[in-house]
């Protein structure tokens, strides 16, 4: 299952890619900018500024979980993900859309077959985002066969968390990794995406021996106030070390997502985060520089 | 579009290179908007002393002794001098061309029928003039100009000497009595279908024929023509024509080296005058230049720079122009530059400033046209500079003064002159990667063009030889290939609004809007009908809109008949003839542009899906629909809105453009133009797609009554493109381009997309593959958080543009407001 596809992305590996956003993630890390990536079923998903409040949806929910206090609001418990979301279908103006759907491996593939000039021209290809790709690995894997055989470089973003004995033939169809870390504690990990950090670093491992160390980036996204420090980026140096992986890459934080929780019936956990500024970037990058990592820091 | 200030860092920016660059760049920013009489004022005069000459001579004896009478302008510090008024932003009413606009003007009584749908800007300069107009010691004229009380009623008393006079009205007299179909048009204008007649402005559109006007000089033309004068016999009408017109062309050749002469007597006298020793010696050097240039072949660089923009504003000041280019400046400038800087006697940097200052010349130059068409063309001239392409012999052209010219666009950031590149696999990188830079400043230009697509029209179309075609492919007007120095280029009528010639199609010929009945037809019952009445009309409206444009061209033929720049365009001298008899090797013109398509297409789509899903069971419910303006239909109008809509690869759209497409060029050059060429299909919209949507009621595409048009010609109408930006150029790369002379794509991005060499580098491979296809132009706008304010304001300009952050990609008019802010401060953030 995808919940979005999105054309000529150019931050996401070399040359113009497509990426494939899947939906579902084990984490739930509280600064996610795709907060309906996070559930494995599709979603209803608001945008208030398309909505008249005609409270169809309202009328239409069997399980009576949507309200309207002024603005729309969703009870996440009561909603029974109905497979026919019916507020979905009663809302006019999709103000209400299903974030999340089925695809077929071949429809995938006729979406990007049209586009392989670009992938040609620019080195570029397909990058498997989400959400965590490898939490539904049958059907990566399936689309990575047919991504390799048609010719294009895959790419895969993930947050390292997903079944130990993944087929190693399916690992090797990726071409290269952007790995998350996200704190250099288990109880950070614990605290602020929901899961121990132990089987990450395993995967991490893991990863390192299947496809080699060079194919991986480390991936950081830096939120001040959670692991924004130089303790962190010295310890994803080492950690970078120990596995022989020399690409480091910053995503400084951004709460582009904040906004969207409370459509989702969510809450954002993290109060105002104040914004790294491009000089504790630079000093961040030249740390990794100093131990003789490259880094790139993702503009915004 | 006006910058105030530049707040946001771009990857890419730049100061001017000196501080007298700046100096005049600062002087034009803050300048009002200016009528000048002088120009017309001593045509005007010519013109009573000259009844009862031949119309070739008249036109002539006017221009030329205007030219040469005119104050010659040295600005403060400038390098390059001349200019086509006495203000740094100044435009001359060519009354001689249309003055009726200028007399309702003046009696502030309505303008043409289009005013209800237009819209001009009313930032930067415009506000300057209107403050100024309040406070006392100007009126304004217009939306935008101002003029001094007494200059006032010289232009009245001008106004009403043109009265029966001019080539409108004398245009107007023949037709309107004597073409068959002349209600049609009158019809047509009433309820937007077609645009206002732009007799204020119907010139340009092509490139003088600079190579030869340097590298002879213009007394070295003025002997070509003497010597056809000795051979000629006079035996007949069509032999004393051109004696005539040797004659006139003479008479202007003359006058520009005279008016150039003017200025180097005016440099000597401030020489003269002058204090600071530096400035003095400039001013007695600009002197020895402008008496040896443009009469003699330059001997330098700095000597062809002054030689070029006499030669071309001469030009300018003949006519009317718009899109009126300087063409490929790096070719022909080249032997110059690279002569001087291998023999040291220029640097790089001094070039560079010359450049600099050419390009604030070249902004300064201001036209005034009826309101209308000032709404539909945003007040630019499109003169267009293409760099790059190829040589005769197929290599890439591009060269070291081609990346000069992007660093001095880079460098002094002005909205003229738009620079092009011929787009080219094999060209030099650092030129495609400084062409990427210059992109990045935000200013929306270099614009990229499909080499070879051209190539494979103007074969077909000129039947010229390909080595010709190759080094003389150029760029008249924004986005409006011709052949350099060898082409006619007074084009075409205007625009043809698409949409509704559907919504005609649609009521059996009556504008629903309106309630003018055009042309009956019967009333459509299923879409086999429908497309039947539509492609009917189609033609009609093409074949009466051409046939009468050609009235006009009669009576442009006699009245405005360009005499200088037929002299600077091959082959006129060797034919004997002026441009408007013919003159010119290409006599083709492009024409009948084009707006709308894109929202008929989707309209042909949506009639297809509702019937096949059996949403409607005919035509008449639909026809009630929209004409309640989907209200009480919401359902079918979400079902409309679902329907197939072009730019997204999906053919059960996209055919429908390829069919109507092909038809339109077809019926375009079933025509022919005044000099007997079939014309030449173009499409472009500039900014006609808001006037005409707001003529226009609901159509089937889902789109609501007087909602504007989708833009450009293959640029998806807002919001339907969901399958993102590569898609939307895989359909617009089904159109054959080869078919026309013309085409337009749009993209938006944000800075952070392509940052960085590598970011360069995908947009690179981003028009290789579009120019791969059969897809003919594409231009960017690398955004800010300026624009991104001004999405804000206005979502319905920016409805394509694509915010690619981090995380996740949207269209930034979607995000909520709270979302937009953060962005936008996000972006400012990074200072
Ligand atoms: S998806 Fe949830 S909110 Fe929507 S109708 Fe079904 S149960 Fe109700
Ligand atoms: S049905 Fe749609 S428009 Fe109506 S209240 Fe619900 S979300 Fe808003």
């Amino acid at each position: 299952m995808l919940f979005d596809i999105s054309d000529f992305a150019t931050q996401d590996g070399p040359g113009i890619r497509t990426v494939l956003f899947f939906k579902g993630c084990p984490l739930a890390c509280q600064w996610c900018s795709n907060p309906e990536s996070q559930a494995f079923f599709p979603e209803p998903l608001y945008h208030s500024e398309l909505c008249i409040k005609c409270e169809a949806c309202k009328e239409a929910c069997p399980s009576k979980a949507i309200s309207f206090d002024g603005e729309y609001r969703i009870d996440r418990s009561k909603c029974a993900h109905c497979s026919s979301h019916e507020c979905v279908s009663a809302c006019k103006t999709s103000a209400l859309v299903l974030a999340g759907k089925e695809w077929s491996v071949e429809d995938v593939m006729a979406r990007l077959l049209p586009q392989r000039g670009f992938y040609q021209n620019s080195g570029g290809g397909i990058t498997f985002s989400g959400g965590e790709p490898l939490a539904q690995a049958g059907f990566a894997f399936a689309l990575a066969r047919e991504i390799r055989d048609a010719g294009f470089t895959l790419g895969l973003e993930t947050c390292g968390c997903f079944p130990p004995d993944l087929d190693p033939e399916g690992l090797r169809l990726i071409d290269f990794v952007y790995f998350d870390i996200k704190h250099l504690s288990n109880e950070g990990y614990i605290q602020y995406t929901s899961r121990p950090i132990y089987p990450i670093l395993a995967n991490l491992s893991r990863l390192c021996d299947c496809l080699g160390a060079e194919k991986i980036t480390l991936s950081l996204p830096l939120i001040p106030g959670v692991n924004a420090t130089s303790a962190f980026i010295d310890w994803v140096a080492n950690l970078a070390q120990s596995n022989g992986i020399t690409k480091i890459r910053i995503l400084p934080y951004h709460e582009y997502g904040r906004a969207k929780y409370p459509c989702l019936g969510k809450t954002y956990a993290l109060s105002e985060v104040p914004h790294l500024s491009d000089q504790e970037l630079s000093s961040f990058a030249e740390a990794l520089h100093g131990r003789s990592l490259t880094c790139e820091v993702l503009g915004i | 579009m006006e910058r105030k200030a530049d707040f946001i860092r771009r990857e890419v920016q730049a100061q001017p290179s000196t501080q007298r660059i700046s100096q005049l760049r600062q002087a034009y920013l803050s300048s009002p908007l200016h009528i000048d009489l002088e120009y017309i004022d001593l045509y005007t005069t010519a013109h009573q002393a000259s009844d009862g000459f031949n119309p070739l001579e008249r036109r002539a004896f006017c221009h030329a002794h205007a030219l040469e009478n005119l104050s010659p302008q040295i600005r403060e510090g400038e390098l390059l001098v001349g200019a086509k008024t006495r203000f740094v932003r100044g435009a001359i009413p060519y009354l001689n061309y249309a003055c009726q606009f200028v007399i309702r003007e003046l009696n502030r009584e309505a303008q043409e029928a289009q005013d209800k749908f237009t819209d001009i800007g009313t930032g930067g300069g415009i506000d300057l003039s209107a403050q100024l107009a309040k406070a006392g010691k100007y009126e304004m004229f217009g939306k935008k100009f101002l003029i001094s009380r007494s200059d006032k009623e010289k232009l009245n008393e001008l106004a009403y000497y043109w009265q029966g006079r001019c080539m409108q009205d004398e245009s107007d007299r023949v037709w309107k009595e004597s073409f068959p179909q002349a209600e049609f048009i009158e019809n047509g204008w009433q309820m937007g279908l077609y645009t206002a007649p732009h007799d204020p402005a119907p010139e340009g559109r092509f490139v003088l024929d600079f190579e030869t006007a340097l590298s002879e000089g213009l007394l070295g033309v003025i002997a070509r023509a003497q010597k056809q004068i000795e051979l000629l016999e006079i035996t007949d009408f069509a032999s004393s024509e051109k004696l005539y017109f040797y004659r006139a062309g003479i008479r202007v050749l003359e006058a520009a080296i005279n008016w150039a002469r003017n200025h180097a007597k005016q440099a000597k006298k401030l020489a003269k005058k002058e204090q600071d020793t530096f400035r003095k010696a400039e001013l007695l050097n600009i002197a020895e230049i402008c008496g040896r240039v443009p009469a003699h072949a330059p001997q330098s660089f700095r000597e062809a720079m002054q030689a070029w923009w006499f030669i071309y504003l001469a030009g300018h000041l003949e006519g009317a122009h718009l899109g009126y280019s300087p063409g490929r400046f790096d070719r022909y400038m080249y032997p110059y530059f690279k002569k001087d800087i291998e023999a040291g006697k220029i640097t790089r940097d001094e070039a560079l400033e010359l450049l600099e200052a050419l390009r604030i010349k070249l902004t300064e130059i201001e036209y005034m046209a009826s309101f209308s068409w000032e709404g539909l063309g945003s007040g630019n001239l499109y003169q267009n500079m293409i760099l790059g392409g190829m040589d005769e012999n197929g290599h890439p052209a591009d060269n070291e003064l081609s990346i000069l010219v992007l660093q001095s666009a880079i460098n002094c950031q002005t909205t003229q002159p738009t620079l092009s590149i011929w787009y080219d696999d094999r060209a030099s990188d650092a030129f495609l990667m400084k062409a990427i830079d210059c992109v990045k400043t935000g200013v929306g230009f270099p614009a990229f063009f499909n080499t070879k697509i051209y190539l494979q029209h103007e074969l077909e179309k000129s039947k010229l030889p390909l080595a010709t075609i190759r080094k003389y492919a150029a760029m008249g007007g924004c986005t409006e290939p011709t052949l350099e120095g060898m082409s006619y280029g007074i084009v075409q009528a205007g625009f043809i609004n698409h949409a509704k010639v559907f919504e005609l199609a649609m009521n059996g010929g009556k504008d629903p809007c309106s309630g003018i009945e055009l042309h009956p037809c019967e009333l459509p019952q299923n879409p086999a009908q429908l497309k039947e009445n539509y492609l009917y009309l189609l033609q009609l409206s093409i074949r009466y809109w051409q046939r009468y444009w050609n009235y006009v061209m009669a009576a442009h033929r006699n009245s405005c008949n360009l005499i200088y720049c037929s002299m600077l365009v091959r082959d006129c001298i060797g034919h004997g003839k002026s441009l408007d008899d013919g003159g010119a090797i290409i006599n083709g013109s492009p024409t009948t542009l084009s707006s709308g398509m894109v929202n008929v297409v989707n309209s042909f789509a949506a009639v297809n899906e509702l019937i096949d899903t059996k949403a409607i069971s005919g035509l008449e419910e639909l026809r009630r629909a929209l004409k309640d303006n989907w209200e009480g239909y919401s359902g079918l109008h979400k079902k409309a809105l679902a329907a197939p809509k072009w730019g997204n690869n999906d053919s059960r759209a996209d055919l429908f453009y390829e069919e109507f497409f092909n038809k339109y060029c077809d019926f375009v050059a079933e025509q022919k133009n005044y000099l007997g060429e079939p014309y030449d299909p173009s499409m472009l919209a500039i900014s006609t797609h808001a006037p005409f949507g707001k003529a226009c009621g609901a159509t089937p595409d889902g789109r609501i009554a007087h909602q504007t048009l989708a833009d450009g010609v293959t640029s998806p109408f807002p919001g339907t493109d969901v399958s993102g930006p590569t898609a939307v150029l895989l359909s617009a790369g089904k159109i054959d381009h080869t078919r026309i002379r013309g085409g337009l794509h749009n993209m938006k991005f944000l800075p952070s997309s392509i940052q960085g060499a590598s970011g360069s580098r995908k947009l690179l491979s981003l028009i290789k593959t579009y120019f791969d296809t059969l897809g003919f132009q594409i231009q960017f706008n690398v955004v800010d958080s300026r624009m991104l304010r001004s999405a804000q304001e206005k979502p319905e300009e920016y409805r394509d543009l694509i915010v690619r952050v981090a995380g996740f990609s949207a269209f930034f008019v979607e995000l909520g407001k709270s979302m937009q802010d953060e962005i936008i401060a996000r972006t400012e953030h990074r200072l």
